[in-house]
């Protein structure tokens, strides 16, 4: 059944049109002024960040991952494994320890929590990863095979020694930036009434919230693979001092384990992007638009919708919210949205678990991903590879690999007729 | 003999119809009747109706096969190994062959869907140097067969150098400019059908796959040893690939980029083999870049990023002195690149670029400090493309009809397009019916589908063909005709 409003995801921000560009244009509903600093935190968002000489973008490094946020979500869109053998581009890899209990990590002690790849001059990159991919096949109940690919890693010219034992890796690509501002004023409450973690419905699926400490408070996270970010304005300062090494207000140090000396003397001692400029990248990161979807009404498209819902994806994947306050969007604000996301933490099976212990989330939990969006990922980004670590080559791969509470939908796939799986993949392309 | 005439005749006529918009006839009626059409070839020898063996005589006759040539164009120039040739048929029933022949010699073959009367099939041409006359051959079950003949050029039929443009003409080179605009031909070796310019020295290659090279120092050819059967030149900033006929790259040069290839960045003055993991089948460098296309359609990139120009997602100042394959582009058949962007075109004839962006080059609609793209992004064209130029900060697309597209930088008319305005998207040129190709630094020259020769640009030293400035003009915003010597 077509719901009206579902054509237009973003609510008001809907854009509608769907191209090449989609996943970096401003809003529908921003003011003249707004736009202005959107289109300024775009050109932060593209820029080449240096090392020395350029005044307005000095402070790459000392050791990072890519030059600029453009590096890894080209386009706005969406990050991918590398050719066999090469060095990763749009994907980066963290490291933890987990503690005995599993309920928490440590960094490695040489790299920190996360590989830099490359380095400014004079500084030594920590190493890099290669990924392989191990074929792995399975049939649907038809008969019909399939071949999924199971990705290992394997390190290159770590320059501090091996990892210290123990040390799991967590590969993570770069996630799309449309509609982030729309999830970020999703209310609390709306969250929370759709997690049960003690599956107190008995339908398997339990749900539940990842809470990280910031200044001494535990908040709710919402972003992030494991909803291990409150807001957007931390996880872009995280991301520009991880990926980039560019040090801002929310985190002013940069980013050298102590046994990286050169690194430490390298690195810069005063913010290498000030708040005002800041400020204009997480505006863009809240005010990408969400673009329409012109094929909702499609008989196809509604018929995988039904079987989408009759499959219990929509247990995790909510279809619909009306977005609450968020101070200083009003863009964003009272906006009836679907983007197919509970931004809640589940476990997904061993088969994706990576082990890492993410504040309250687990080694098997990952946050329910937004699907808007995800039928452009070939035109945006040039590919079409999904999941946390790009495994999936496709969004029949992706559901085929979903595990832990989303085994049972997985189930219902599998044992769909051909043109009832081909329905519902159309219909989440179609998003 | 008549056949040859006939087809070449409908082949030209395809082409100033630019019937190559045209898809294959939509309904049998039409295919019967569409004996206008450009580039179609009735049945010939034996014939439809003499052919059915099933005695009688009261059939009614069969309607006769078609076969046109769609793409490439007639005579067109090439400098890689593999040319895919499109035709579209109509046969009377299935069960119908299409055949590439040169002389005896079956190139290629493919069987057409025996339950369609109509549709199109892509053959592979292996190019060799030189001439390279060719027959489509639709054959019926019955035997009955329809041919269209026609031809291509393996090798680069002009180049342009900063101030000088060099022309191949009958195995010949032919050059003006450099301070003199008239037309004259230079003493070259013999049988010569290629010639490409890149960093100050100038290549030629013969029909046997000999290289030989000229510089200001040394303006007398000489051969460039270590090196036979090569069938593509790509001369880049300071160093030079060649591609041989069995796949294998070489290279020699500067180096200090890793643009060579082969794991150090010590400069070779002589001759290296690249190491590459697959067969080539298309080069091309970049200032102190290098890209080769393998036979799996893959590119491979190596050298210097600093301009993200190794597609490989972002920029870095190390130098790439290892082949890394460009992520996210399959279906690649060519290549081509400027001082630091690439262009590459796909199976279906679109195209991708990326690199150096700033003055409108990749031909996304972007210009300026943010229009750099280290990841190939494709490009919205009217049409299918064939064939593609770049150098320095500009690049082109050869478009099936013959018409050229141009964009990027244009402050010396370098486009042709009728003004001095940077074209951040593909723009047409006022140029058409091209069959070859040479993007320069200050302007371009191409060759037309009646052997002529057109250039655009700068004319500061005469590549223009026109007078030396004050006398002459500057430069030309229009193509203008060059006469051959």
């Amino acid at each position: 059944m077509f719901e009206p409003g579902e054509e237009r995801p973003g609510g008001d921000t809907t854009l509608d049109t769907r191209d090449e560009k989609s996943f970096s244009r401003p809003a529908a509903n921003l003011s003249l002024a707004r736009l202005g600093t959107f289109e300024a935190g775009l050109a932060l968002f593209d820029v080449a960040w240096t090392v020395g000489g350029e005044v307005d973008r000095d402070g790459l490094g000392p050791t990072y991952v890519g030059t600029s946020c453009r590096s890894c979500h080209f386009r706005g869109g969406r990050g991918a494994p590398p050719p066999p053998g090469q060095p990763m581009t749009s994907m980066l890899v963290r490291l933890s320890i987990p503690s005995d209990d599993g309920a928490t990590f440590l960094p490695d002690p040489r790299y920190g929590d996360q590989i830099q790849n490359k380095a400014i001059p004079g500084v030594t990159p920590e190493g890099w990863f290669s990924v392989d991919h191990a074929s792995k096949t399975g049939s649907y109940a038809d008969g019909t095979s399939y071949e999924l690919l199971e990705p290992s890693y394997t390190a290159h010219d770590l320059a501090f020694g091996p990892l210290a034992a123990g040390t799991v890796l967590s590969p993570r690509v770069a996630q799309p930036m449309i509609g982030l501002g729309l999830l970020a004023a999703v209310r609390d409450e709306d969250i929370e009434a759709l997690a049960d973690p003690d599956d107190a419905n008995g339908d398997g699926i339990r749900g539940r919230r990842n809470h990280v400490f910031v200044e001494g408070a535990l908040l709710p996270g919402r972003f992030g693979w494991k909803a291990n970010e409150v807001d957007l304005a931390r996880q872009t300062a995280g991301a520009f001092l991880g990926d980039i090494g560019i040090t801002s207000p929310l985190r002013p140090a940069d980013n050298c384990p102590p046994i990286q000396v050169d690194c430490a003397a390298a690195a810069g001692t005063t913010l290498d992007i000030d708040p005002a400029r800041f400020d204009a990248i997480v505006v863009f990161s809240h005010l990408v638009a969400v673009p329409h979807r012109p094929d909702a009404a499609d008989p196809e498209v509604l018929l995988g919708k039904t079987l989408f819902s009759q499959a219990r994806c929509d247990a995790c994947h909510t279809p619909s919210f009306v977005t609450g306050p968020l101070a200083g969007f009003p863009e964003v604000e009272g906006q009836r949205i679907y983007p197919y996301t509970d931004l809640l933490i589940h476990d997904m099976g061993p088969g994706l678990a990576d082990d890492r212990p993410d504040h309250e989330a687990g080694g098997r939990d990952f946050r329910t991903s937004p699907l808007w969006g995800i039928g452009m990922t070939n035109l945006i980004s040039g590919h079409t590879r999904l999941l946390h670590d790009g495994r999936a080559r496709s969004i029949e791969e992706a559901i085929l690999w979903h595990g832990g509470e989303a085994e049972a939908s997985r189930e219902a796939f599998r044992a769909l007729p051909a043109p009832g799986r081909a329905a519902l993949l159309r219909f989440v392309d179609s998003l | 003999m008549r056949l040859r005439a006939f087809a070449i005749l409908v082949l030209a006529g395809c082409v100033l119809g630019a019937c190559s918009d045209e898809r294959p006839p939509e309904s049998e009626s039409t295919a019967a009747g569409s004996g206008g059409a450009g580039g179609m070839a009735q049945g010939a020898g034996g014939g439809a109706s003499s052919s059915t063996g099933e005695g009688g005589g009261s059939n009614p006759p069969m309607p006769a096969p078609t076969l046109t040539l769609v793409s490439p164009p007639p005579g067109m120039a090439f400098d890689r190994r593999f040319v895919d040739v499109d035709v579209a048929y109509s046969v009377p029933k299935g069960g119908a062959t299409v055949r590439l022949q040169r002389g005896e010699e079956i190139l290629d073959e493919r069987s057409l869907d025996a339950s369609a009367t109509m549709g199109a099939a892509r053959l592979r041409l292996p190019l060799s140097r030189g001439a390279h006359p060719f027959v489509v051959t639709l054959v019926l079950p019955s035997g009955t067969t329809t041919a269209v003949e026609t031809h291509l050029h393996g090798g680069r039929l002009v180049a342009a150098s900063i101030d000088t443009m060099y022309a191949v003409r009958y195995g010949a080179i032919v050059q003006w400019g450099g301070g003199n605009p008239m037309p004259a031909k230079r003493d070259t070796p013999a049988k010569i059908v290629s010639v490409a310019e890149g960093g100050g020295a100038l290549f030629v290659l013969d029909i046997e796959g000999h290289v030989f090279m000229a510089t200001t120092e040394q303006p007398s050819f000489e051969p460039v040893a270590g090196l036979d059967d090569i069938t593509a030149l790509a001369p880049g900033g300071g160093h030079t690939l060649f591609l041989r006929a069995d796949g294998r790259v070489f290279a020699a040069g500067l180096n200090g980029r890793g643009q060579l290839g082969v794991g150090d960045t010590e400069s070779h003055p002589s001759i290296v083999e690249v190491p590459t993991t697959a067969e080539i089948v298309a080069i091309a460098a970049s200032d102190d870049a290098s890209f080769a296309v393998d036979a799996n359609g893959l590119v491979h990139a190596w050298g210097s990023n600093d301009e993200g120009q190794l597609g490989i997602g972002d920029e870095d100042v190390s130098p790439h002195p290892t082949p890394l394959i460009v992520p996210n582009l399959v279906d690649i058949v060519d290549v081509a690149a400027g001082r630091d962007h690439v262009l590459a075109l796909t199976t279906g004839g679109g195209v991708h670029a990326w690199g150096l962006g700033s003055s409108g080059q990749i031909g996304d609609g972007s210009a300026g400090i943010l229009a750099s793209r280290p990841q190939p992004v494709p490009l919205v064209l009217p049409d299918r493309v064939v064939a593609l130029g770049a150098r320095g900060n500009t690049s082109y697309a050869v478009l099936t009809s013959g018409d050229l597209l141009g964009w990027g930088q244009n402050s010396l008319a370098h486009l042709g397009v009728g003004d001095t305005n940077l074209r951040t998207k593909p723009t047409p040129c006022l140029v058409g019916a091209v069959r070859a190709l040479s993007a320069g630094l200050t302007g371009a020259v191409v060759v037309d589908d009646a052997g002529g020769l057109q250039a655009w640009g700068s004319n500061a030293s005469g590549q223009l063909g026109l007078p030396l400035p004050p006398e002459g003009p500057e430069r030309s915003n229009l193509p203008v005709g060059v006469p051959w010597p």
